[in-house]
């Protein structure tokens, strides 16, 4: 990116707001605006300017963040991790786009968040944050772009939608997918009946299960290095062990992810398949575990099926957790009456019968490509206009798959009732549906 | 009587369930608690509590309270205290409120507040006078959250009371009061809270919050007030009152809104015309075409942009318009508009303006049409496609991979044909090779074009048909009847034909022409050219099949030698190398062994070996194996591959130990 055409971070969106409404009734003094400042150069009005902090920014918040800068009408003031590596890291790369030493940068969250100049935060801290994070922003007046999962439980779903919808925020789910154009033309042949009446839906996810156990204790690091506390935040105490923080081991323990990893890949392929039924305000009414699949049934009989494997295409590309066809990654299948299609993160298209073959599409966006929806979240920012996976379409995706998985935990069928968002007669799955944050964090 | 008599009836069989359910559950919770008052490490502790949250009832309530003021464990029993339903577990955390302090009693406090403890209230106010501002915090926020006179009572004095650090809790407190009101119908007692915060001194999206909800929980009666924050000058309370007026459906509102529209400052209409869009009304329509014309350009592109989603055929002449504006913005917007809008009109709308437009704006409504992937636009982008214009011919044959349909290919192909240059030549064969794609059967998506090319009489010709016919055989995995043409091609008279033909096999998707290529590369009047591209096509598929990712009949081994008896350069003594690296043979290493001495290759050469080592341990030649792996882990420049080489001679040597 071409630092020069970046505007001065001191002309911010806030602050400009604030002077011209602070200015009405004032005489001005005679001021020669810059070009570049009123826009006319390309670059940005600082009204029309979002300018954004980063909480947790580790690789793929790094992906979201890259993107989000290269947008003109971006400036990114401020980032936030609990280690110093990861701070440094995102501080030097930011700094270097805009040839300057002014990214601040924070060990606490909530030192960020209390900065009036900052309009939104990326947020892509871990799951156990991913609910709580947000619930602070908002509640501090910012928008937000939260990573997935948006919380370790029903419950942090559901404090989170509603802190969002009270507030008024804006706020995207980092659920890309419903922006990427492979996965759209799927919804769009299941909308418009041209798969005839929808009877099945197929969404990927990882091979289930988590590690319960602690590793062996390590000496802390010192607090400036490594926050330990703020690092396991919202999330039950355990020793320190570097093995933690190094990278995204922390996705192997029950504590730190959510629902025993199924929404790692379900956040975005459940999504869609709720998306393709229409299903934006509902969920499945029930849940039956057959080995590392869930069998789910909309109250309208669509039935949703949670695939770990046996996806179109040749055996192939695992991620470690599990297995998925040469459509890509969080695949996708949509079956009805008349026909079916699939896809995945790769772009590719598989489409049956014959008659259908006319709409086949070549796509190449991949489906982890977050450029399209990141510039929906800044024009949401703009407009106020809810995103695509804005936190409604998160809540009740995300309360699925959380179902789907508190099912596959007990190891038998759960009956849910997606309007009192509670399971049927089922005492130990309705206490499943919630998680207790260490102290003294709440939602 | 007889009623009496069936109420006792059910209600003792009821007991006699409940009785034998508790029974099961104290049975099922007896090992966790014990567990608990063992001396059983913290890991276990935790994960007894956690089990208790799952399967606990009041006989685990002991035993989880009295672990509420260990700091490690404190959290997990509070995980179980708020999920145990029975009244005992929240009378435990009542009775920690007296013992704990800090951020421990924090917690508690968190928890009677999730558990929304109904007798906690009078238990949880004390604590809003505590100097422990977090716990006076916590207790508002526990007292918001169980709600109730007592509750309101507190929070509304801590409101308007002396201390700044409390206010904005006992705002947040209010706030989900009024919520829980407001979603069991109360709507006067939530306005009434909604309204004493948003009086209050505190945080301004506190009070935006608040303004929300005023003037939701006023329903349609909320339109004064929202038209009122509409026009506030804090940012946070017209965010608020936009938010608002998607949760305010009543059509009077609609109406209030489209004559906001007409008065209110540019900038608020910008805001206005998103929210009103996404409200269906035909009232709603017009006033935003209308704002199409508007003098200020932000009203202009929020209006081009709404229209996307809500026009209709009506909206077309304003969006074509807009696509001669001035502004940039405005322009994309109104590309972007026509790309998505559900008007069935959309593409004879533009088809016929096209002719009488400027060139540059013509391809991008071209393009337009292909973004909207329109059936029955294939004949017209055919004809434009071949239009003098070169920007005009180039947007159509990128609209043509996207709108044209097998119908169509014979005239895509024989354009292509005639393209007169090479970007344009490229552009029809993605347009012919996506067309094809979308004939039904995979077996005969390589027809249209292989039959052309047999019939293709000069160079031109055959060299623009290999292009696309190479793309449609790498999507479909090979073809049978495609390999013989082309592999027929390689004896063609001109040498031009003649490479295309070894790029399109050097290409295949399966090792099928693995040894035409190599039978090409190795012939003494091979150019460089041909050389290159046949051994590298050759290795490849021999790497391939050795790898097991090629089911292909293909002797690897045989491939692999014949390229070692002919590579010079460094760049084909890699492509050896690393294809050798695929086949787990003692043939392979032996051929690796005479690399590890050469300058240029030694390290791709030592990791080769050592890739591939593991898989020879148990053969005879497993020793040997070894000894090399040695020698590269005493001798190999790369420290990483030396460390390497010693792991895996190691693992041998453990293994031939244990055999």
């Amino acid at each position: 990116m071409n630092s020069k055409n970046r505007a001065a971070p001191l002309a911010t969106r806030r602050a400009f707001l604030k002077t011209a409404v602070s200015a009405v009734g004032v005489t001005l003094a005679p001021l020669v605006v810059p070009a570049r400042v009123l826009g006319r150069d390309g670059g940005v009005a600082p009204s029309n300017r979002v300018v954004l902090g980063g909480i947790g920014i580790g690789n793929r918040g790094r992906q979201v963040l890259e993107v989000m800068m290269a947008e003109k009408d971006v400036q990114f003031v401020a980032t936030c991790d609990v280690q110093a590596r990861l701070r440094q890291s995102v501080k030097a790369m930011v700094d270097e786009t805009y040839a300057n030493k002014d990214c601040a940068t924070y060990r606490d969250m909530r030192e960020l968040l209390s900065r009036p100049d900052i309009d939104a935060v990326i947020i892509a801290a871990g799951d156990r944050w991913q609910a709580l994070g947000p619930i602070l922003a908002a509640k501090a007046g910012k928008d937000v772009y939260g990573e997935k999962p948006c919380g370790l439980s029903i419950g942090e779903c559901q404090a989170l939608s509603d802190v969002i919808r009270s507030t008024g925020r804006v706020f995207q789910a980092g659920t890309q997918r419903r922006n990427v154009p492979n996965y759209q033309f799927a919804v769009h042949l299941a909308h418009s009946g041209k798969l005839g009446r929808l009877h099945t839906l197929h969404g990927g996810i990882l091979k289930l299960g988590r590690l319960h156990e602690w590793l062996p204790a390590e000496p802390e690091p010192m607090k400036n290095e490594v926050d330990w506390d703020l690092f396991l935040g919202p999330a039950g105490w355990r020793p320190y062990n570097a093995a933690y923080v190094a990278g995204r081991k922390w996705k192997n323990y029950h504590g730190f992810i959510s629902g025993a990893n199924l929404l790692e890949h379900g956040a975005h392929s459940i999504d869609i398949c709720q998306w393709a039924n229409q299903a934006d305000n509902t969920a499945p009414i029930e849940y039956e575990p057959e080995g590392g699949a869930i069998h789910a049934r909309y109250a309208n009989g669509v039935k949703l099926e949670f695939r770990p494997a046996g996806w179109i295409g040749q055996r192939g590309q695992t991620s470690g957790d599990g297995e998925y066809g040469s459509t890509g990654t969080c695949p996708i299948r949509f079956e009805g009456d008349e026909g079916w299609v699939e896809t995945g993160g790769y772009g590719a298209i598989e489409l049956h019968p014959a008659s259908l073959r006319n709409e086949w599409q070549s796509f190449t966006m991949r489906g982890t490509d977050p450029s399209l929806h990141t510039r929906e979240f800044l024009d949401c920012v703009k407009s106020r206009r809810l995103p695509a996976a804005n936190h409604n379409v998160m809540r009740h995706s995300h309360i699925a798959c959380h179902a789907a998985s508190i099912a596959w935990q007990l190891g038998r069928k759960v009956d849910f009732d997606p309007v009192k968002e509670e399971f049927v007669g089922d005492d130990e799955a309705n206490r499943m549906r919630s998680r207790a944050l260490r102290q003294p964090w709440h939602v | 009587m007889k009623i009496l008599v069936v109420v006792v009836a059910i209600g003792s069989g009821w007991l006699a369930a409940m009785a034998a359910t508790e029974s099961l559950q104290a049975q099922q919770s007896r090992p966790w608690i014990a567990m608990l008052q063992s001396d059983a490490p913290l890991f276990e502790r935790a994960q007894a509590c956690r089990r208790l949250a799952v399967v606990g009832g009041d006989e685990a309530v002991p035993a989880l309270a009295a672990l509420l003021s260990d700091p490690a464990l404190s959290h997990y029993a509070r995980e179980a205290l708020e999920a145990i339903p029975h009244p005992a577990a929240g009378e435990a955390l009542c009775g920690a409120l007296r013992t704990l302090e800090g951020s421990l009693l924090v917690g508690v406090v968190n928890s009677l507040g999730m558990r929304r403890e109904p007798d906690a209230a009078g238990a949880l106010a004390p604590l809003v006078t505590e100097a422990d501002s977090q716990v006076a915090t916590a207790a508002l926020l526990a007292l918001g959250r169980i709600g109730g006179p007592e509750a309101i009572r507190v929070l509304q004095h801590a409101l308007g009371g002396g201390r700044d650090d409390l206010r904005d809790p006992a705002a947040e407190g209010c706030l989900l009061v009024a919520a829980r009101h407001l979603a069991d119908g109360r709507r006067d007692d939530a306005t009434g809270l909604y309204d004493a915060v948003r009086g209050a001194p505190v945080a301004a999206q506190l009070r935006a919050t608040a303004t929300r909800g005023a003037i939701v929980a006023r329903g349609a009666a909320g339109r004064t007030l929202l038209v009122e924050q509409l026009h506030a000058t804090e940012i946070s309370m017209r965010d608020a009152a936009l938010a608002s007026i998607r949760e305010l459906p009543d059509p009077p509102v609609t109406a209030i809104l489209v004559a906001e529209l007409e008065t209110a400052e540019p900038d608020l209409q910008a805001l206005l015309i998103p929210a009103l869009a996404d409200r269906e009304s035909g009232q709603v329509l017009a006033a935003i075409e209308a704002k199409a014309r508007a003098p200020s350009e932000e009203v202009r592109v929020a209006a081009v942009q709404a229209l996307g989603r809500i026009g209709r055929n009506s909206s077309l002449p304003l969006l074509l318009q807009a696509t001669r504006a001035p502004s940039n913005r405005e322009t994309a917007a109104a590309f972007a508009s026509l790309a998505r809008i559900n008007a069935p009109d959309t593409q004879a709308e533009i088809l016929q303006i096209l002719p009488a437009t400027a060139p540059a704006l013509r391809a991008r409504l071209i393009a337009v049409i292909g973004e909207r992937n329109a059936r029955g636009a294939g004949a017209a982008l055919l004809e434009l496609a071949q239009n003098p214009d070169t920007e005009t011919s180039k947007a159509s044959l990128r609209a043509l991979a996207a709108a044209a349909r097998p119908d169509d290919l014979p005239e895509l192909i024989r354009m292509a044909v005639a393209m007169p240059d090479e970007e344009r030549k490229t552009l029809a064969a993605r347009a012919i090779a996506t067309t094809a794609m979308r004939v039904p059967e995979v077996g005969r998506r390589v027809d249209a074009v292989l039959s052309q090319l047999r019939q293709a009489t000069n160079e031109n010709a055959r060299i623009s048909l290999l292009l696309p016919l190479g793309a449609i055989v790498r999507s479909i995995g090979g073809s049978a009847e495609a390999l013989p043409v082309i592999t027929s091609m390689l004896t063609d008279n001109s040498e031009r034909v003649r490479d295309a033909a070894l790029r399109t096999l050097a290409d295949w998707p399966s090792a099928a022409p693995g040894m035409t290529l190599l039978e090409v590369a190795t012939r003494r009047d091979a150019t460089p050219v041909q050389r290159e591209i046949g051994l590298r096509g050759a290795t490849r598929m021999a790497a391939n099949v050795a790898a097991g990712r090629d089911r292909t009949p293909l002797d690897a081994l045989a491939v692999f030698k014949t390229v070692n008896g002919i590579v010079r350069s460094q760049a084909e003594k890699l492509m050896l190398v690393s294809g050798l690296a695929s086949l787990e043979r003692i043939e392979a290493v032996q051929m690796l062994q005479t690399y590890l001495d050469d300058p240029t290759v030694h390290t791709e050469a030592a990791l080769a070996v050592v890739k591939i080592a593991p898989a020879l341990l148990a053969s005879e030649q497993g020793g040997a194996v070894r000894q090399l792996l040695e020698r590269i882990a005493a001798s190999e420049k790369d420290e990483d591959t030396r460390r390497k080489a010693a792991q895996a001679a190691k693992k041998t040597g453990q293994i031939r130990a244990a055999k």
